[in-house]
């Protein structure tokens, strides 16, 4: 693992997939600077385990998995420490704000109220494109939980931006 | 398939496809209405999932360390001169529980056997302003961990009597030398600066092994800032 070829393909892959790193890092967080950190950390980890991966087409859901588990090995001895959405200032922040419409900030603003049971598997399937049977393996659930939850999270977040959630 | 059972299906996955609901749609203006619309809120939504990446982030963990060094180097006294040799094993205390609680999220770490590259352990130890002298034992494992609010360099390091755990706690306030023996692991928790380091190893060592690469690191481990 210390020669330049396993390094150069780890750079690649961190490269090709930084952005989706963070922004799960960021979803999971709902925080910049503690994404920046697990992300950081998940690269660590990853590479000192980069030998057990096998085809980049895994890289993935690998550095997911890594991810996850990073944020939770974070925050489980420290389950007071839970962020106050009153608090969340990421929504001033110019990085987030700059050259996005209106609607867009909204539906963020509602993400980062959104319960992490429903903004997980969200974020799976929309931003990373997870199929239902990926993200009930990812968060150790059975398929039609993961269905509903993805159900609900859709009626909370319209909720919370004040359409009217279906009765169905 | 009728209209309530496609707008459940299609609010959990609104994207999914199949013959079945292809039909529904072209039958149903209503209900291909309401699929458009579910599409547009997921197309909404992505945009507000993908936030900006700062160009910072992540950079690949084969550089250089994030901290600069400073110079205040304060050596771990005391524990050494104190306690070599005499091992008292204290009741379960919260912290040395905690650091053999923490073993069971790193089961690989005891099986590496390569050094860690020089650039990778210097990331580590300066993410926690920790530095390791030249003559410490060799690191075959480092890793930045999230203990108890703070980030802790989590070392294995290769010892004449096998692998040994080192976690070095600077943010732990630890009065006297401690050792503890249980869950599987035998070890000690050595004041150093103002904190303390943590060495354990299973229980096929022996309390002396431990003392003794202690005892090394407690002249190896400095503190930077």
């Amino acid at each position: 693992m210390s020669g330049s070829e396993p390094r150069a393909r780890f750079e690649a892959l961190c490269g090709r997939l930084r952005p989706d790193l963070f922004r799960f890092a960021y979803w999971l967080a709902r925080d910049r600077t503690v994404a920046e950190d697990v992300v950081q950390d998940t690269l660590l980890r990853a590479w000192r385990s980069f030998g057990s991966l096998g085809s980049d087409t895994a890289a993935r859901p690998w550095l997911l998995t890594i991810a996850r588990r990073e944020f939770a090995r974070r925050f489980e001895r420290k389950r007071f420490e839970t962020v106050d959405i009153d608090d969340l200032s990421d929504l001033e922040d110019p990085a987030l704000a700059a050259a996005d419409a209106q609607d867009v900030m909204d539906v963020r603003a509602a993400m980062l109220k959104l319960e992490a049971d429903y903004r997980e598997p969200l974020v799976l399937q929309v931003l990373m494109g997870y199929t239902t049977e990926e993200i009930a393996t990812q968060l150790e659930l059975t398929p039609g939980a993961v269905l509903t939850r993805l159900f609900r999270a859709r009626q909370k977040l319209r909720a919370i931006l004040g359409g009217t959630a279906e009765e169905l | 398939m009728n209209c309530l059972e496609l707008r459940r299906a299609l609010g959990a996955e609104p994207s999914r496809r199949t013959l079945e609901i292809e039909a529904h749609l072209a039958a149903c203006p209503g209900c291909a209405a309401h699929a458009e619309e579910l599409a547009s809120f997921d197309r909404l939504l992505l945009r507000a999932l993908q936030v900006p990446v700062p160009a910072t982030a992540a950079r690949v963990p084969t550089g250089v360390p994030r901290r600069s060094w400073l110079a205040l180097a304060a050596s771990i006294f005391g524990a050494a001169i104190l306690g070599a040799g005499l091992w008292t094993f204290y009741p379960r205390e919260a912290l040395a529980s905690a650091v053999v609680g923490h073993m069971a999220h790193e089961p690989e770490s005891w099986e590496t056997t390569k050094p860690v590259p020089a650039s990778e352990l210097a990331y580590v130890l300066g993410r926690a302003g920790v530095q390791l002298a030249p003559d410490a034992p060799e690191v075959t494992y480092a890793m930045s961990c999230w203990f108890r609010g703070w980030h802790v360099p989590h070392l294995v390091v290769h010892t004449a009597n096998g692998p040994m755990t080192v976690m070095v706690l600077r943010h732990e306030k630890v009065t006297a030398r401690q050792a503890f023996d249980e869950g599987g692991y035998r070890g000690v928790i050595v004041p150093a600066g103002r904190g303390a380091f943590a060495v354990l190893a299973k229980t096929s060592a022996t309390a002396a092994d431990i003392d003794v690469v202690a005892d090394r690191l407690s002249r190896a481990v400095r503190f930077t800032d």
